[in-house]
C-alpha cells in the first residue's frame, strides 16, 4: 500500500497556473515517465502542432505518441503476496450480503457496503470502508466507490465469491494468517474467481437509488479528487431538523452610523423629517438640501435586501428526493490526512454536490438556496477597505463545491451565498477619499481615513 | 438651456465638485475645463479624485467637523450651517441634465455637455456613442488633428495591438517557412532514397474559408432579447462562414490546410479590410452595429439605394458601416438656424441617415421615419454633421464617397478658421427633407447652436463640432429620472419632459422587441428585471455598467471605471417561485423556459470572466405574481420594486488541484 | 494484453453500464482512434501512476453521439455488460473456470519473473552505487541513489518496462506499497492478476438484435457533420461549448473549435454568441455554431457551420 503521504500529487501540478490546468488537455503520454520521475514537469501547452501539415517528421511524432498511449494502458494489475488485499463482492448477482453476514453482524455498515476485504493492509483504509460491529471479529467493508476505486488503483484484488469463500475469509481471519490465498491447483477450494477491471465496473456502477452501487458521475467525482488526495466520505445523511437551511429577506434595516459628529448629527435632526413613502413615481430623492450621502441613499433603498443569517427566519423548502443538488461527498484536504482517523474526521474543508451538465440546469434559486442552506454557516472575515470588500464578496456566508460532470469532463465550481446588501459601498461617499483633494490627501482610495464630512443624517428642510 | 448659454466655456458645464466647500465663488471650477490631469502639479489620483469628486449628480453639504479641543470649530459649523439656510442651498442641481428618449436605440441621448460631462463625472452614467465608454471623441479627434500632444488611451491601445498583430504574422509566417522546409527535406530525402513519390507540391494557402454570399438563415434569427444593450455594444463579433470549404481529414496522409491556419486566418475577410479601410478615428461607431441587426441593416441600406451595389457577403458587411459612415464626420455639414442656405445634397442625407441607423440599435424600418417634428426644430438639429474639414490628414478618404457640388458656404461667419480653407466644405440641409430623413435618433436640440459658438470661441482652438453624444441605458436613465431626480427625460416628438409614470410604461414597453403595448406588461418584462438589479447594486453605491463585452448583464466598479477595475460581471437570472407561475400548464412551460440555462452556457460566461480576473455573480430576481394595471398604480414604482427579491451567488472555478493545502 | 490491435474485429463490442458506454481494452481503444477518429474520454486511474489526474487510463468512456456514430456504421454494438457479467459468473465452473484461473496464473508468473528480476538488477546497482559513495560520503541521502537508477533502468519486455516504470516512480513519488523484495523467493509464486478486460477475442458476448438508441444530444447533426469531415471531437463542457473539435488526434494537436449546436429555428440569445466568440477568441479557439436545416431537401447531412470571432482587437488595429 501506497503511504499516506504518498497521496499528493507530483509538485509539478501545483505550479501550473490556473488557465493552464494539465487535466485540461488531452496529454500526450509520451510524457507520462516525466511525469513519474522525480523533477518531472509537463510540457507547457503549446508544444502540441496546430494542425496536420504532412510531414513525415509530425506523422512520426503522432505515431510515438499514440504508441506510449497504447502502452500505458496495457498495464496489467496484479497483486505482491506482500500486500496482497483480497475482497469478495456480494452486491447484486452474486451472493448476497445479508444472507451471507448475521443481522448482528451488520451493524455499523451501510446497505451499500458491499464489499468485504480479507485482510486490509494499508493506510487506505484509515480513510476508506466501515468495520461491522457486533462481532469479536470484524472485517472491513467498502462502499461501492471505495472498491471500484481500489480495484482501479490496483490495490485491491476482487473475487467474486462462493459460499466458500466467505467463511474461509472468517477462519483467515481468527487464525490471522492467509492460509488459503496461495492453494495449489490440486488441493483447491473453490473461492471463487478474481474479477476483472471490466467486471467491477460492470458490478459497481449503476443508479445511485440501487443498492450496493454508485453511479458514475458520482463515481467519476470521487476518484478524481482521490487522485488529487483528498479524503473523501459520503455525506451523512441531510438532517431536516438542523438549523441553517433557510433563507430571508429582512426589510432594509436603519443605517448605523459608526461615529458622526454629535453636531452635525444634532443639527441634521433639527431639518429632519418624519419618514413618509415616496411620491409613486418618485423621485425617491425628493428636492431639499442633504447633509450626507448615507441620508441620500437611505432614501432610494427601496428592493429588499438579503440578510445572512446562521439561522434563517423562513428556511427553504428541502429539496425533493430527485433534487440532484444536495451535497454528496465530504472533503478534507490531502494535508489532514496524515492525522485523519474515520471514526472522528471532524469538520470537513469542502462539501461537494454533483450534478450532470446534461441533464440538469443551472440552479433554480429555491435549488441553491436549500443547497446552501444545507451547509454550515461560514461567514467571512471582517475588514475594512475596498479589497477586504471584494473578499468578503468572494468568500460568502456559505459555500459548497458543485461538480458539474460531462461524459467524464468534470468542471468544478465554488457557489457562495454572498450579500451585496452587507457591503454599503455608499458608506464611504461621506469619507475622505472623495473629498481627498480638499484635505491634501489625493492618494486615498476610500479606506475610512478622515472622516470630512460630517454624517448628517436629516434633510434639508425645503 | 439658459444655464449653458451664459456659461462662457463649453467645458465649464460642470457644477461645483464640492459642496464641502459650500464657497459662493465658483471660480475654482475654471481647474476643470479639461477632463485629463494638468501636466504637473497635483498627482493622478488627486487630478481623479477632484474631477469625480461626486459619487452622485447630487450634493451634499455636511458641516465641518466638531473638534472638541478646538471651540473655534464650533463657530464653524454654525457660520457654514447659517450660510446654507441663508442660502437655499439644494443637493439637486438646477437644472436637472436632460436628455432625449431614442425609440430606435431604446436608450436616451444625452446631447448637451453640460449633461454630458456631469453624468460621466458623477457617477459614471452613459457610454459616449463614439468611444469605449467615457465619450473621448473630442479629444481623439484633436489628437488626430495634431492639435493635441497627448494620445488617448484608446490610441495606445489601438497602436500596442497593431505591434501585437505584426508581431504575430511574423510568427506565423516563421512556423510555415519550418514546415515547408521540413517537408521539402523529406522530399529530398525521398527522392535520394529513390523511393515513394514526392509530395505533392501545396501553395502555403491552400483553401481559405469560403463565404456564402447571404448572410446565414441562422443568424438572422439571433435578433435577441438583449438588444436593448445592443446599443452599448462596444465591439463587435465578425462573421466568418466555413461553408462548403471545410477541409476533409479524413486521409490522415494527405496535406491539409484547414482554413484556420494563422496565415489563412490573417487572410480572411477581416484582414483584407485592414489595408482598405482607415477608420480615421471613428471606428468606434464601426463597432456599433450588432450582428444580428445585419440585415437589418443592409436591408435599409438597399432600400435607401445608396450602395452601388449590393453588399452581400460579411465582407462588405463588414466594411459597410465604416465606408459608409466614415466620410461624413471628415465633411463639413453645416446646419446652423441663422444661416440658412438652400444647397441640398440629396446623397449626404441619406448617407447621414444611414450612419445613424448603423449607429443606432435595430433595423429602423421606414414607417418610423416620418414624424411630427417641428420643422424649425429639425432645421437646428445635428449632432453628426459639423466638422469643419480643415487638416491636411493625409489618410482622409472623405473626397471619393462625397460628391464634390457641395456647396460652399458661409460658414465662415460662424468660424473664422474657416475662411479660405480649400477644403473648408459645407452642406446644408433644408429644412423639408430633414423633416423626412433626419430622426429621432439624433433628436433636434435647441442647445445646439449655441454650442457651435461657444466652440469657435475659444480662440485656442479650431472649430470642432463635438460629434459625439451619450447613450444612457433605460435602466441608467429610469433611475437617475425616478430615483435621483436628476434628469429629464424628453419626447422626440413633443420636445416636452415625459412623467415619470409614462416612462416606466414606455421603458417597459420598449424592453421587448418588437416593443409591445402598455397592456400587455408583466412583472417580468426585460426593463424591469433589468431595472430592478441595477437600482439594486446603485442604490448600495456601485457603478453597474453595461456587461455586455464580456457577455454578462453588468459589470460592479467600485466608484468608477477610471478608479479600477470592474471586480465583479452579475448574471441576471430571473427566478419564479411565487406559486402563482406554477399554477398551471401553460405557466410551467413559459417558466421553464425562462428558469432552464445550461452547465454549457454558465461555464462558457464563468470562463470569459475568469479570463478577464473578474469574479461571476449570479444575481437571482425573483419574480412577484403579475398585479393588475390599478394595484401596481396603487402601490407606486417603490412599492412595486420592492415586490422584487434580488439574491446573489458568487460563482467562481475551483481548482482541485490548487485548494488542497 | 498479449493481443495486438491487429486482433481487432469490428463489430465491437460496447459496454453499457449504468447508462454508460465503456471500452476497457486498449486494443479497441486505440483502434478506434486510428480506424475511426473516435476518442472518448479517458476516465479510469493508472496504476503506475495512481495520484494524478492528467493522464487517465481506463476504462473509456465514449459520449452517446461516438457510440450511435459507431453503431449506425455497424462498426460496433451495445451490450449490457452488467447482465453479462452475472450470466458469466454464474456459470463459470468446471473446466472454464479452471482455464480461467490458469490463464491468470501464468500471467501472473511472468509478472513475478519479471519483477525479480528487475529488483535484483536494482539491489545490485544500489549496493554498488552505495559502496561507491559510502567511500565519498557516509550521510548520502537514499533518494538520490534511487534517482540514479530510474534513469539507468533496462528493459525489453513492455510489461516489465511498466513495471520498472511503476517501481521506480513508486519509490520515488508515492512510496510505491510494493517494493521489490530484496530475497527473491525459493519457488517462484505467482502474482495475482487483476484483468482489465473480461471479453476475449475468441469470446465476444453475442450481438444482441434489440439495441437501445443512445440518447444522443440535440447537437448530434453537428457532431456527425464534423466528424465526417475528419474532425475529432471531445466532450465541450469544460469550455463552454458542446464539443471541442481537434483537427487531428488530440493526442497532438489543439482543438480549433469550441463547437454548439442549435436548432435551425432556435434563437440564440446574442450575449451567447458575444461569450462564445470572446471565449473562443480568448483561448485562439473559433466558437463554432451549427445546426441542421430540417426544411432543406439538398442531398447531405444539411448542416451549416459558422465560426464567430471576436473582433475587437481587429476593429481597433484596422485604425
Amino acid at each position: 500500500m501506497a503511504d499516506i503521504n504518498d497521496d499528493a500529487p507530483p509538485t509539478s501540478f501545483q505550479s501550473q497556473a490556473e488557465d493552464n490546468d494539465p487535466s485540461e488537455e488531452t496529454q500526450d503520454f509520451r510524457f507520462l515517465a516525466a511525469l513519474t520521475s522525480k523533477s518531472g514537469q509537463l510540457p507547457k501547452r503549446g508544444e502540441k502542432d496546430f494542425e496536420p501539415h504532412g510531414t513525415k517528421h509530425q506523422d512520426g511524432v503522432l505515431e510515438a505518441s499514440r504508441q506510449a498511449m497504447h502502452d500505458a494502458l496495457s498495464y496489467t494489475r496484479f497483486h505482491n503476496p506482500k500486500n496482497h488485499n483480497r475482497g469478495f463482492y456480494y452486491g447484486e448477482g452474486s451472493l448476497q450480503r445479508d444472507e451471507i453476514l448475521g443481522e448482528e453482524w451488520r451493524k455499523g455498515l451501510d446497505d451499500d457496503h458491499v464489499v468485504v476485504v480479507e485482510s486490509a493492509r494499508g493506510t487506505h483504509f484509515r480513510s476508506m470502508g466501515a468495520m461491522n460491529l457486533g462481532q469479536r471479529h470484524g472485517a472491513l467493508w467498502l462502499l461501492p466507490e471505495e472498491a471500484l476505486y481500489l480495484v482501479e488503483r490496483g490495490n485491491l484484488d476482487l473475487w467474486w465469491p462462493t459460499r466458500s469463500s466467505f467463511n474461509g475469509m472468517i477462519e483467515e481471519d481468527e487464525e490471522g494468517v492467509p492460509k488459503k490465498t496461495n492453494q495449489d491447483v490440486s488441493g483447491e477450494v473453490d473461492e471463487g474467481a478474481p474479477m476483472s477491471l471490466q467486471a467491477a465496473f460492470a458490478m459497481l456502477l449503476g443508479n445511485d437509488t440501487e443498492r450496493g452501487k454508485v453511479s458514475q458521475d458520482r463515481y467519476t467525482v470521487y476518484t478524481n479528487l482521490k487522485r488529487n488526495g483528498y479524503v473523501v466520505l459520503r455525506a451523512p445523511d441531510w438532517d431536516p431538523t438542523k438549523p441553517g437551511k433557510a433563507h430571508s429577506f429582512q426589510a432594509v434595516e436603519p443605517l448605523e452610523e459608526s461615529s458622526p459628529s454629535i453636531f452635525s448629527w444634532l443639527f441634521g435632526r433639527l431639518f429632519s423629517e418624519p419618514e413618509v413613502d415616496p411620491p409613486p413615481y418618485g423621485p425617491l430623492v425628493k428636492p431639499g438640501m442633504y447633509r450626507s450621502y448615507n441620508s441620500i441613499y437611505r432614501q432610494i433603498a427601496v428592493i429588499p435586501r438579503h440578510k445572512p443569517s446562521p439561522t434563517p427566519e423562513d428556511p427553504a423548502t428541502s429539496s425533493p428526493v430527485d433534487d440532484p443538488y444536495r451535497v454528496i461527498f465530504h472533503l478534507w484536504k490531502p494535508i489532514r490526512v496524515p492525522n485523519f482517523t474515520k471514526s472522528n474526521p471532524g469538520v470537513p474543508d469542502f462539501r461537494v454536490a454533483i450534478v450532470n451538465a446534461r441533464t440538469t440546469f443551472v440552479p433554480s434559486l429555491g435549488q441553491i438556496t436549500s443547497l446552501l442552506e444545507s451547509t454550515p454557516w461560514d461567514p467571512p472575515r471582517s475588514g475594512q477597505g475596498i479589497k477586504n470588500t471584494y473578499q468578503k464578496l468572494k468568500h460568502g456566508w456559505r459555500n459548497v463545491v458543485l461538480a458539474v460532470i460531462d461524459q467524464g469532463v468534470i468542471s468544478y465550481l465554488r457557489l457562495g451565498e454572498t450579500a451585496f446588501g452587507e457591503e454599503q459601498l455608499f458608506e464611504s461617499f461621506d469619507q475622505g477619499s472623495f473629498r481627498g483633494n480638499k484635505r491634501g490627501r489625493g492618494g486615498g482610495r476610500g479606506r475610512g481615513h478622515g472622516r470630512g464630512g460630517g454624517g448628517g443624517r436629516g434633510r434639508g428642510g425645503r | 438651456m439658459a444655464d449653458t448659454a451664459q456659461t462662457p466655456t463649453i467645458d465649464l458645464q460642470t457644477p461645483p465638485a464640492h459642496a464641502a466647500d459650500a464657497s459662493p465663488a465658483p471660480s475654482t471650477d475654471g481647474v476643470k475645463t479639461s477632463p485629463k490631469p494638468r501636466y504637473n502639479g497635483p498627482s493622478k489620483f488627486q487630478q481623479l479624485n477632484k474631477l469625480y469628486a461626486l459619487p452622485a449628480p447630487l450634493r451634499t453639504f455636511p458641516l465641518p467637523t466638531f473638534v472638541p479641543h478646538n471651540p473655534l470649530s464650533l463657530f464653524h459649523i454654525l457660520y457654514v450651517w447659517l450660510r446654507q439656510a441663508v442660502g437655499s442651498e439644494s443637493t439637486h442641481f438646477d437644472p436637472p441634465y436632460q436628455g432625449w428618449y431614442s425609440p430606435e436605440t431604446r436608450s436616451i441621448h444625452i446631447t448637451d455637455t453640460r449633461s454630458i460631462r456631469g453624468l460621466w463625472e458623477q457617477g459614471f452614467y452613459g457610454k459616449g456613442s463614439l468611444s469605449r465608454s467615457e465619450p473621448s471623441w473630442m479629444t481623439r479627434e484633436k489628437t488626430r488633428r495634431g492639435i493635441k500632444e497627448k494620445a488617448t488611451s484608446e490610441e495606445n491601445t489601438a497602436k500596442r495591438r497593431l505591434e501585437r498583430q505584426q508581431a504575430k504574422w511574423e510568427r506565423a509566417r516563421k512556423e510555415r517557412e519550418a514546415i515547408d522546409q521540413k517537408r521539402s527535406e523529406e522530399a529530398e530525402a525521398e527522392s535520394i532514397l529513390g523511393g515513394e513519390e514526392p509530395l505533392d507540391e501545396v501553395s502555403s494557402v491552400a483553401e481559405v474559408i469560403q463565404i456564402d454570399p447571404p448572410l446565414p438563415n441562422g443568424l438572422e434569427k439571433t435578433i435577441g432579447s438583449n438588444s436593448s444593450n445592443a446599443d452599448l455594444l462596444e465591439e463587435s463579433v465578425t462573421v466568418v462562414l466555413n461553408g462548403s470549404a471545410k477541409p476533409s481529414l479524413a486521409q490522415p496522409t494527405k496535406y491539409i490546410v484547414s482554413p484556420v491556419g494563422p496565415l489563412e486566418l490573417l487572410s480572411l475577410p477581416n484582414s483584407s479590410l485592414d489595408s482598405g479601410i482607415d477608420l480615421d478615428g471613428t471606428n468606434e461607431s464601426f463597432t456599433e452595429p450588432h450582428i444580428s441587426r445585419g440585415n437589418a441593416v443592409l436591408e435599409s441600406l438597399v432600400q435607401q439605394e445608396l450602395t452601388p451595389s449590393a453588399p452581400v457577403g460579411p465582407l462588405e458587411l463588414l466594411a459597410l458601416p465604416n465606408s459608409v459612415a466614415l466620410p461624413l464626420p471628415l465633411e463639413t455639414i453645416e446646419n446652423n438656424s441663422h444661416l440658412e442656405i438652400p444647397a441640398f445634397n440629396e446623397r449626404v442625407v441619406d448617407t447621414v441617415v444611414v450612419d445613424q441607423k448603423t449607429n443606432g440599435n435595430t433595423s429602423v424600418s421606414k414607417e418610423l421615419l416620418p414624424n411630427g417634428h417641428d420643422i424649425v426644430e429639425e432645421s437646428l438639429f445635428s449632432s453628426d454633421p459639423e466638422t469643419s474639414d480643415d487638416t491636411n490628414n493625409g489618410s482622409n478618404q472623405s473626397d471619393e464617397t462625397v460628391p464634390e457640388n457641395n456647396t460652399p458656404n458661409g460658414s465662415a461667419l460662424v468660424n473664422p478658421f474657416k475662411i479660405g480653407r480649400k477644403r473648408a466644405k459645407s452642406v446644408r440641409f433644408s429644412p423639408t427633407v430633414e423633416k423626412n430623413t433626419f430622426l429621432q435618433s439624433e433628436p433636434p436640440h435647441p442647445e445646439h447652436s449655441l454650442v457651435a459658438i461657444t466652440v469657435s470661441e475659444d480662440p485656442s482652438l479650431p472649430a470642432i463640432k463635438d460629434q459625439e453624444h451619450t447613450q444612457l441605458t433605460l435602466e441608467e436613465s429610469f433611475f437617475l429620472s425616478y430615483a435621483l431626480g436628476a434628469l429629464t427625460i424628453l419626447s422626440p416628438t413633443t420636445k416636452a419632459p415625459i412623467p415619470t409614470q409614462d416612462l416606466f410604461n414606455l421603458f417597459r414597453a420598449s424592453s421587448y422587441f418588437p416593443p409591445r403595448p402598455n397592456p400587455a406588461l408583466r412583472p417580468d418584462d426585460p426593463f424591469m428585471i433589468n431595472y430592478v438589479v441595477y437600482h439594486h447594486f446603485r442604490s448600495l453605491g456601485w457603478v453597474p455598467r453595461p456587461g455586455i463585452k464580456f457577455s454578462c448583464d453588468l459589470m460592479l466598479y467600485n466608484r468608477g471605471p477610471v478608479f479600477d477595475h470592474a471586480e465583479f460581471g452579475v448574471i441576471i437570472l430571473p427566478n419564479y417561485s411565487d406559486a402563482y407561475w406554477r399554477s398551471d400548464e401553460f405557466l410551467r412551460g413559459y417558466v421553464d423556459g425562462k428558469e432552464r440555462r445550461t452547465w454549457h452556457w454558465m461555464n462558457c460566461i464563468n470562463r470569459v470572466i475568469t479570463q478577464v480576473k473578474k469574479t461571476l455573480i449570479l444575481c437571482y430576481v425573483d419574480i412577484p405574481a403579475p398585479l393588475g394595471v390599478e394595484e401596481e398604480e396603487a402601490l407606486g414604482v417603490h412599492g412595486i420594486l420592492g415586490r422584487y427579491k434580488v439574491r446573489e451567488v458568487v460563482m467562481k472555478r475551483f481548482s482541485a488541484n490548487r485548494m488542497r493545502d | 494484453m498479449a493481443q495486438s490491435i491487429d486482433s481487432v474485429s469490428e463489430p465491437i463490442p460496447i459496454s453499457l453500464v449504468s447508462g454508460r458506454y465503456l471500452l476497457f481494452d486498449i486494443n479497441v481503444v486505440t483502434y478506434l482512434r486510428r480506424t475511426h477518429n473516435i476518442c472518448g474520454v479517458l476516465i479510469g486511474g493508472i496504476p503506475q501512476a495512481p495520484q494524478q489526474n492528467v493522464f487517465l487510463g481506463l476504462p473509456l468512456e465514449l459520449i452517446p453521439e461516438e457510440v450511435k456514430l459507431l453503431v449506425a456504421k455497424e462498426a460496433a454494438y451495445i451490450v449490457d455488460d452488467t447482465a453479462w457479467h452475472k450470466e458469466r459468473f454464474s456459470t463459470l465452473q468446471g473446466d472454464d473456470r479452471r482455464k480461467y484461473l490458469d490463464s491468470l496464473r501464468s500471467e501472473g508468473l511472468q509478472a513475478r519473473k519479471a519483477t525479480d528480476a528487475a529488483a535484483k538488477e536494482k539491489t545490485r546497482k544500489a549496493l554498488a552505487k552505495q559502496a561507491v559513495l559510502r567511500a565519498h560520503n557516509k550521510s548520502i541521502s537514499s533518494e538520490k541513489s534511487i534517482d540514479g537508477e530510474t534513469t539507468a533502468a533496462p528493459s525489453s519486455d513492455r510489461v516489465d518496462r511498466f513495471f520498472e516504470d511503476a517501481s521506480e516512480s513508486g519509490d520515488s513519488l508515492f512510496n510505491n506499497e510494493r517494493p521489490p523484495s530484496p530475497e527473491p523467493s525459493r519457488a517462484l509464486k505467482p502474482y495475482f492478476i487483476t484483468p482489465t478486460t473480461s471479453y476475449s477475442p475468441s469470446s465476444l458476448p453475442e450481438n444482441p438484435l434489440q439495441q437501445p438508441d443512445p440518447p444522443v444530444s440535440s447537437s448530434y447533426p453537428l457532431f456527425s457533420h464534423l466528424h465526417s469531415r475528419g474532425y475529432y471531437i471531445m466532450p465541450g463542457l469544460r469550455f463552454g461549448g458542446d464539443y471541442n473539435v481537434y483537427p487531428g488526434d488530440p493526442l497532438r494537436f489543439h482543438s480549433h473549435f469550441i463547437a454548439t449546436g442549435y436548432e435551425w429555428d432556435q434563437e440564440i440569445p446574442v450575449l451567447d454568441l458575444i461569450g462564445g466568440g470572446r471565449l473562443g477568441t480568448a483561448v485562439k479557439k473559433g466558437f463554432l455554431i451549427g445546426g441542421k436545416d430540417k426544411d432543406s431537401g439538398s442531398e447531405g447531412d444539411n448542416v451549416r457551420t459558422f465560426c464567430i470571432e471576436w473582433a475587437a482587437r481587429k476593429m481597433n488595429e484596422i485604425k
